[in-house]
């Protein structure tokens, strides 16, 4: 059988009540003999202190009664019609009337005082005789005719009363009741409360006395008490006046035993006071300390009755027995077994019942754990209720259905990754072969670029900071012939001739990041030098701190040496160039001089003319000469410097024009190849010539312009004008027959130009060629 | 007024020919003329010419700058160079200093007559 929750929950509150209960109740019930002989004295001892009140009070009323009768009216009327011999006058009432009244004050007093029996006017004449009785006889109220009154002179209490001064109150001992000198039957414990009445003159008149039935007081006070609880009433000589056992009342005048406190209880002086209270108008009572024997407990008070003797007291007490005390114990031993039993059984039936109904939302949910546990995803959390579990429930409803919506979250998220996954992994996958031929390719490069690193024709060197090698490759051993280890580690100066390498070179090098030596002598194993172009870079690490040098030399020893071989050719070609000019000029030199000393021979003057024309077309040739020499390019001529130069020659053959005529040049910054230099320098040469020569005769002023223009991109024209006097008329420029301008006319035509001749103002001729390939 | 003497020294015939004809039409005496520099020296010892007209390409050991600055520790007469080199191939103290002049080849008669006016004016 499966114990469920609640069941536990009411075997658990079974177990706990019946064991904490009966655990309680069974140390209870060890103790109980002794707590209920304490209980049942501290019991008893509020009984008799109760019970010692109420006889007090009842005591304090009989004193109360007899002192209001002592003064009331008709005592009063009744002593001043006896004094007033049978008549009062104040009252206008006779002894008789006041008799009467005095019997029903009586009757009334006694109606109200049902433990009173007895109320008497006692008159000190005629031998104490009682004046008005008013006796309870089983259970009426009569007043006692005047014929059946009695004489009390002799009675002690008589006695004693009427020796009393005014508002003095006796209390008798309690005794039997006599009438006519015998008890009265049944027994009547009478306890006489009297006080002296006195007449008008202040003298005494007789007494007062009322008679408490001491046994009915007593009665009543223990009939409300515990039956198991022995009461007794004992005077102040402890001798019993009311107990339990009824032999042991008043039997102390017949000596027997048992009779008296102290025979029942030796070891307990009765007597000893405690302290003590008012209890009313002069009744104080006194409680001594409880004493206990094995087999009993007893408690006591004393109620001090009279305040004229303070030996006078009722001893009020209260016995429990042992058995008495164990039959409670026992008694309270099944009472408490019961109890536990019953209280354990109801808590257990309701603590079940109460699980039943608390523990249901928890098995509730139970069911839905269950079923979340199983995997039932279709779960609606009801509402179970508003209390702890309710929200508790709510909550796990409203948990269970976010991480119902998490877990559908996750389920999407999950799938999504698992497609990113996927992607991803296609992805690598293709990166991965992207990779591997990446790697593959960077392998074959890697291996190439060894190859080559080692292969190389270039050397490659690494040095240090300190200008140290570390590493150089195949091709840089091979160049110099040494072995690697006889590299590494040297510092590069060793192998470098005339170089301050690591002084110089190294920190510039550093510096500028890059270096480029050409023509570097760097010595080889065997002895030889070769010479070697060095260029590199400096390696930095990331932290843009010097690393290494990265160099590659390139072996151009033989690349040097024909160089060197090609320099000196060249110089060896210009020598021969310059001393070919050299004689060029000289040459022509030497045929301007032979021309010179011809026409210095010669008297006809169109012959020295002529010779001095050839003269100045060789000094033309020699200018054109010596400007493509100057020009350092024979292949361009400058057409400025050319032209000016021409002019300037032309001039100067001509010494009787300076200062009259003046020469302009505007010529564009063209140059020209030789082949048209040539023709371009002799035609301007001839026309200048021939302006000197014609134009400006009788030495006139004037001014000859030379201009050289590009017209475009393919020609340009040559002009040479002067504002002279013009060409004669019906001059033909092409039919002429001087030399110079059939040389302008055949020179133009070698060069592909046209000639054109314009007279409108001066003489202008121009000619316009093409620019040809070397003309720009 | 005497005429100036001049020393030509030139290794080409025909220009030395037409060196004297044309100092001689420019109004100076021809003292001789020398084709090496080395003779060149001793003639200016021997005739004592008040100047000499130098060709600087010579054949010979020594050529006409050389031949010039001899003569110049002998005499402290003005050198009047010719030559075929170029302006910028000659050696600048020739062309610039006192007492020497230069004249480029192919040269006019009237380039020759100033050189020597020059050289004269600078001279006296």
């Amino acid at each position: 059988m499966r114990l469920t929750l609640p069941l536990k929950i009411a075997i658990l509150a079974f177990t706990i009540t019946f064991a904490g209960v009966g655990g309680v109740s069974y140390l209870s019930y060890k103790d109980t003999a002794s707590l209920l002989r304490q209980q049942s004295i501290a019991y008893i001892s509020g009984d008799v202190q109760r019970e010692t009140s109420i006889l007090a009070e009842s005591l304090n009323k009989a004193r109360e009664d007899v002192l209001f009768l002592g003064d009331a009216p008709p005592v009063l009327g009744i002593m001043r019609a006896i004094e007033g011999k049978g008549y009062d006058d104040k009252e206008n009432m006779t002894v008789q009337l006041w008799r009467s009244r005095l019997e029903g004050l009586f009757k009334t007093i006694l109606r109200q005082r049902k433990y009173y029996n007895q109320i008497r006017l006692i008159g000190i004449a005629d031998k104490g005789r009682e004046i008005v009785r008013v006796d309870r006889l089983s259970g009426d109220i009569m007043a006692i005719p005047q014929a059946e009154l009695q004489e009390k002179e002799s009675r002690p209490y008589f006695q004693a009363a009427s020796g009393l001064g005014p508002g003095s109150v006796y209390f008798s001992e309690t005794n039997l009741n006599y009438e006519h000198g015998k008890p009265t039957l049944p027994l009547m414990m009478t306890l006489r409360v009297a006080i002296p009445v006195f007449s008008s003159e202040k003298q005494i008149f007789g007494i007062l006395v009322i008679n408490l039935d001491f046994g009915y007081i007593a009665n009543r006070l223990f009939s409300t008490e515990p039956v198991k609880s022995d009461f007794f009433i004992a005077n102040g000589k402890g001798e019993y006046l009311f107990h339990k056992n009824e032999k042991k009342i008043f039997q102390f005048n017949r000596n027997g035993k048992g009779t008296r406190f102290s025979e029942d209880f030796p070891g307990i002086d009765f007597k000893t006071k405690g302290p003590t209270k008012t209890i009313s108008n002069g009744i104080t009572a006194g409680k001594p300390i409880s004493q206990t024997t094995e087999t009993e407990g007893i408690t006591f008070e004393h109620l001090y009755f009279d305040p004229l003797d303070k030996n006078r007291f009722y001893l009020i007490g209260a016995t429990v027995s042992h058995d008495t005390i164990n039959a409670s114990a026992n008694a309270f031993r099944d009472r408490m077994l019961t109890l536990v039993m019953i209280t354990a059984a109801v808590l257990g039936v309701v603590i079940l019942a109460f699980s039943l109904v608390m523990t249901h939302p928890i098995r509730e949910l139970a069911k839905y754990a269950d079923r979340i546990a199983k995997g039932d995803e279709n779960i609606s959390f009801p509402a179970i209720g508003k209390d702890e579990v309710g929200i508790l429930a709510k909550s796990i409803g409203a948990m269970y259905d976010r991480l119902e919506k998490n877990r559908n979250n996750l389920q999407k998220l999950a799938k999504s990754l698992e497609e990113r996954v996927e992607q991803r992994t296609r992805q690598l996958s293709f990166e991965v072969e992207e990779r591997k031929q990446t790697e593959k390719i960077l392998r074959e490069s890697e291996s190439r670029f060894k190859q080559l690193f080692e292969k190389a024709p270039l050397g490659y060197q690494s040095l240090n900071e300190d200008g140290k090698f570390i590493e150089v490759n195949r091709a840089w051993l091979d160049m110099f012939g040494y072995n690697r280890d006889e590299v590494i580690g040297h510092s590069f100066e060793e192998f470098v001739i005339h170089e301050d390498f690591v002084k110089k070179t190294l920190p510039h090098f550093k510096e500028t990041g890059e270096i480029r030596l050409t023509g570097t002598e760097m010595r080889c194993s065997d002895g030889t030098v070769k010479i070697v172009h060095i260029e590199g870079r400096i390696g930095y690490d990331k932290k843009g701190k010097f690393l290494q040098t990265h160099c590659i030399l390139t072996d151009i020893t033989e690349r040097k040496k024909a160089e060197e071989k090609i320099i000196a050719s060249l110089r060896e070609k210009e020598v021969l160039l310059q001393e070919i000019h050299h004689r060029v000029k000289n040459n022509l030199q030497v045929v301007s001089s032979l021309l010179s000393l011809q026409a210095g021979t010669e008297k006809d003057k169109n012959i020295i003319n002529a010779l001095n024309e050839s003269e100045r077309r060789v000094r033309v040739m020699a200018r054109v000469h010596e400007n493509l020499y100057l020009a350092g390019d024979l292949a361009n001529v400058s057409a400025r410097d050319y032209l000016n130069a021409i002019a300037k020659d032309a001039k100067m053959s001509h010494p009787d024009t300076v200062g009259t005529v003046m020469i302009l040049e505007d010529v564009d910054d063209i140059t020209m190849d030789i082949k048209r230099a040539v023709p371009v320098g002799q035609i301007v040469s001839e026309l200048i010539s021939n302006v000197f020569k014609h134009a400006f005769p009788d030495a006139g002023e004037g001014t000859v312009k030379i201009s050289l223009k590009r017209l475009n991109d393919t020609e340009v024209e040559l002009v040479v004008s002067d504002d002279g006097i013009g060409l004669p008329e019906g001059f033909d420029f092409e039919d002429s027959d001087t030399l110079g301008l059939k040389l302008v006319i055949a020179l133009a035509a070698n060069l592909g130009g046209e000639i054109e001749v314009d007279t409108s103002r001066g003489t202008s001729i121009g000619i316009r060629f093409a620019r040809g390939g070397n003309i720009t | 007024m005497t005429k100036k003497r001049i020393l030509v020294v030139e290794d080409y015939p025909a220009i030395a020919m037409d060196e004297e004809y044309i100092l001689k039409h420019l109004g100076y005496d021809v003292v001789g003329i020398s084709v090496t520099g080395e003779d060149a020296v001793q003639k200016v010892e021997r005739e004592s010419p008040d100047a000499v007209l130098m060709d600087i390409e010579l054949k010979g050991d020594m050529d006409g700058v050389q031949a010039a600055q001899e003569i110049r520790n002998i005499r402290d007469i003005p050198v009047v160079f010719v030559t075929a080199r170029n302006d910028n191939e000659v050696p600048e103290p020739v062309v610039y200093s006192d007492g020497y002049s230069c004249v480029f080849k192919p040269y006019t008669k009237d380039e020759l007559a100033e050189a020597f006016d020059k050289v004269f004016t600078v001279g006296a």
